[in-house]
């Protein structure tokens, strides 16, 4: 055995012992971010372990040339699918599945370095660094989001204090439709992106206007709780009833 | 000159000028023609300076950009008086005036998908714009010295209902 | 031959689609003049589809294109080459059922965006992304090919000239020749387009995910920094693909040749770092990006005009200037797009600068500058390199009339169509809208004119090509 396959063997018993951590190192919490770090470990460590095991020596059939490449391209695709990021908080609870999981990880990092490889010499490096690079891409939003946007208590859309009232619109509820609803039903209800509003006290009462706006359906927007309170539904419905 | 109108008018100088140049020097076979090597020749001695040329004019085009750039100095946010701009679909949460002549500063984000705030004076001429998204807040420094009414657009593709997404603001 | 073949199938199906997305885009500029009308959400389904067909019919003829040139100094195997196609098409197929399925987020679609209060059915958006995944696929498989072929043609150092450069006198002196310039062509595309797709395939999986699991989280950043890593690497490379035939073509119509030299190996070394960081320049907007990386995007994207303007097009017009060609299409197609390129890349660099791209980005300016490139830079070294192609298998060239018409058309019909969109956007008309402010509608009408003049001269020019290539081949004597 030549020294090349021992160190690919060497690399690969390590990264299978690192794999099966689950197992003997039963529950564990890690963030998503650090775990997929983890795991960028092991489908590096498959995939260079795949790209050495390669003999050149070996022969090469030709007539599987294609196949062995869309193997090495697919491999990496179907690794980044096992690293979904909301089974996380599961597998960590349960090893058994988990060390499964990293096996899988295993299989497909050896195979895309291996299958590189067979394809033509020096290919199982470029497929084994784009699982790498897609790996490594993973911690820094697969699964990871900021929190929500640091604007405290986001505002709602309820008009500011020095909205005038004109003459003929009347209350809150003229100024939140035009702030949150003239865009697609129009400046007095004629519609346009959305449908006409005139007469809608004949299609639905001020309980169903207000049910409607809390539970639309697309693509009107679903605009509460978040941009229109409770208060806002209820004067808004009624604005909408007079048209 | 509105901004747009300059880069319009530098646009259509440069691509005139480039379609004129390379017209004329196509010259294919209206003279005698030249063998290779006299023309590669004469070619390449040029082709140093030209080179030059494109290198000190992206140089400096490059430089003369640095200090008009619109992302926001730390003194300016922490001196200039915020106000706070929600991007939702369709509608923009805006202020209803902000002071003339006064640097500002919007804080702006969004509260589902990428929006796009974009400012356009009483001229109808855009003055400026930042992204809108979600889980983030964009900074963004104006200072606006033509009081008036100003339309907020958004410009950056949000739903069926992105053509009809409009705010307005004044300045005064 | 067979990679002739493969090249043919590559270009007319990319000529195919390329005239069915140019009839959705006529009638969009006609909806936006107000002569048609129909709804927002067919709109948007109709520009997504435009979008991603378009880029896809110009790749799969500059993939073909490059195919065929490499397999001229390489070993390729054919069946490589058919199964990318299959994958494009399988994807260009998803992507009409999910238009169809109204979807409509556009082609570069932003996370979150179809995924909230998305007027389309939940197994559009499915569809939609699959067809991208298999479209990456495909191109990925033909990356990886042609590099493999390139490492194994010529070693590493070889391929990338790096002996050419660094030990040029032992290298010449041994009488080794670096490989000639389309080979470059090749090799940037392989190696950005490898890297892109690396980018798209994580982000397009990403996205599959969430839309399986709505549980799953991203990072709104992350995925914009991915879609348009890749969206624009896709796009630039388009060009990249398009002038292997330049290399090639210009030299045959002129009847002069053209090597490999030192500039050329800089030039396109350059070509393959700027390409991969300009693509910053789509963010300018976004201020909670590092400033370092604008900057960053802000000066490839100028660098990244040098190697076009000091080498290609510069050689391109001198093998041109006194050489005493006869025009044919070929020639004038070749010629035109290098002013084309030229033209849009004007309209790019303005765009790229920062104080501007704060009043222009995501006005009609966006799209301007990219349809130059397109129409007139892609599309035209498509159509030079196809008809130099078929003037040389038939020794045959077309009556000039039918050139200039074409000409008259396609360049000028072009302009219309073009200088309609930069004047619009540099007037403020922002882009993606169904519905424009104004000036926007009265602009569209004069866009709308020119656009259909293009096509008239596309539809006149490809009843040429079909002409030639009916004609018998020319015989060697």
């Amino acid at each position: 055995m030549n020294g090349r396959a021992m160190i690919a063997g060497v690399i690969g018993v390590l990264t299978l012992l690192f794999a099966l951590a689950p197992l003997y190192r039963g529950e564990v919490e890690l963030p998503t971010a650090e775990h997929h770090l983890l795991h960028a470990a092991i489908v590096t460590g498959a995939a260079l372990s795949g790209v050495l095991a390669w003999n050149p020596a070996f022969a090469r059939t030709s007539r599987l040339a294609p196949l062995w490449l869309l193997i090495a391209i697919c491999a990496p695709i179907l690794a980044m699918f096992l690293m979904w990021p909301s089974e996380y908080a599961f597998l960590d609870r349960h090893p058994g599945g988990h060390a499964i999981e990293h096996l899988g990880l295993v299989g497909l990092g050896f195979v895309t370095g291996y299958s590189g490889q067979r394809y033509a010499a020096g290919i199982g490096w470029a497929t084994g660094a784009a699982l790498l690079i897609m790996s490594l891409l993973a911690p820094l939003g697969y699964g990871v989001s900021p929190p929500p946007a640091a604007i405290a208590a986001l505002p709602t859309a309820a008009p500011a204090a020095e909205e005038p009232a004109s003459p003929s619109d009347a209350g809150r509820g003229a100024a939140l439709y035009k702030q949150s609803c003239a865009s697609c039903h129009g400046t007095s209800g004629e519609g346009g992106l959305g449908p006409s509003l005139k007469n809608e006290r004949s299609r639905k009462d001020i309980e169903q206007t207000a049910r409607w706006i809390r539970n639309p359906a697309p693509p009107m927007p679903k605009l509460f709780p978040a941009t229109l309170t409770e208060k806002d539904v209820r004067e808004v419905s009624a604005f909408v009833q007079k048209l | 000159m509105a901004e747009g109108a300059i880069v319009f008018v530098i646009f259509v100088s440069v691509a005139a000028a480039a379609v004129t140049l390379m017209l004329l020097l196509a010259n294919a076979g209206a003279r005698k023609p030249l063998p290779q090597s006299t023309v590669t020749a004469r070619g390449y001695a040029v082709r140093r300076w030209w080179f030059a040329t494109v290198l000190v004019v992206a140089v400096a085009a490059f430089a003369a950009t640095i200090p008009r750039l619109p992302y926001p100095r730390a003194d300016e946010l922490r001196s200039s008086p915020h106000f706070t701009v929600v991007a939702q679909q369709y509608s923009f949460v805006l202020p209803a005036t902000v002071p003339v002549n006064t640097a500002i500063v919007f804080d702006v984000t969004s509260r589902d998908v990428n929006h796009g705030f974009g400012i356009y004076d009483p001229a109808g001429h855009v003055v400026g714009q930042v992204q809108a998204m979600p889980d983030y807040v964009n900074h963004l420094p104006m200072r606006f010295e033509r009081p008036g009414h100003y339309t907020v657009r958004c410009l950056e593709f949000c739903g069926v209902a992105h053509a009809a997404m409009q705010g307005a603001f004044e300045v005064r | 031959m067979s990679a002739q073949r493969i090249m043919w199938l590559y270009i007319l199906t990319g000529l195919a689609i390329l005239v069915l997305m140019m009839l959705l885009g006529i009638t969009m500029r006609m909806e936006q003049a107000g002569w048609l009308s129909y709804d927002a959400t067919a709109f948007y389904s109709l520009l997504t589809l435009h979008g991603v067909g378009m880029l896809t019919a110009v790749a799969l003829a500059g993939l073909g294109t490059l195919w065929y040139l490499v397999s001229r100094e390489t070993v390729l195997d054919a069946r490589i080459a058919y199964l990318a196609y299959a994958f494009f098409i399988a994807g260009v197929l998803c992507v009409i059922a999910s238009v169809l399925g109204h979807f409509g987020a556009l082609w570069t679609m932003l996370y979150p965006l179809p995924f909230v209060e998305a007027s389309w059915p939940g197994w559009a958006t499915g569809t939609y992304l699959i067809g991208n995944l298999l479209v990456m696929i495909g191109f990925t498989l033909w990356c990886v090919q042609i590099l493999a072929a390139l490492l194994q043609r010529y070693g590493i150092s070889g391929m990338l000239g790096v002996e050419y450069i660094f030990r040029g006198r032992t290298f010449e002196a041994a009488g080794r020749r670096p490989p000639p310039p389309q080979m470059f062509a090749a090799l940037i595309v392989s190696i950005d387009g490898f890297l892109a797709s690396i980018a798209g395939m994580a982000i397009v999986i990403a996205l599959i995910v969430r839309w399986a699991d709505a549980s799953v989280e991203l990072d709104p950043l992350w995925a914009k920094n991915l879609t348009y890593f890749f969206g624009h690497s896709f796009a630039n490379l388009t060009m990249y693909m398009a002038v292997a035939g330049v290399y090639v073509g210009l030299p045959l119509c002129t009847k002069r040749e053209y090597h490999t030299s030192r500039p050329l190996v800089i030039a396109w070394w350059g070509t393959l770092t700027f390409v991969i960081f300009a693509y910053f320049h789509h963010l300018y907007m976004d201020f909670v990006q590092p400033q370092g990386v604008q900057f960053v995007g802000e000066i490839a994207s100028y660098l990244a005009a040098i190697p076009v303007v000091v080498v290609t097009v510069y050689g391109g017009v001198l093998l041109v200037h006194r050489s005493g060609m006869r025009w044919s299409m070929g020639a004038m197609f070749l010629y035109a797009g290098m002013i084309g390129w030229v033209v849009g890349g004007t309209g790019a660099v303005l765009d790229a600068t920062i104080p501007f791209n704060f009043d222009l980005h995501n006005t009609l300016w966006v799209p301007a500058h990219f349809h130059t490139y397109l129409l007139e830079g892609v599309v035209a070294f498509t159509l030079g390199w196809a008809f130099v192609n078929l003037e040389q298998r038939s020794g045959a060239v077309s009556p000039s009339l039918i050139r200039w018409v074409t000409g008259t058309c396609i360049f000028g019909g072009g302009a219309l169509f073009l200088l309609s969109f930069y004047l619009a956007g540099s007037s403020g008309v922002p882009r993606r809208v169904a519905i424009e402010p104004p000036p926007g509608p009265a602009i569209a009408a004069v866009a709308s004119i020119g656009a259909i003049v293009v096509l008239i001269g596309l539809l006149i020019c490809l009843a040429e090509g079909v002409r030639l290539a009916r004609l018998p081949r020319k015989e060697t004597a």
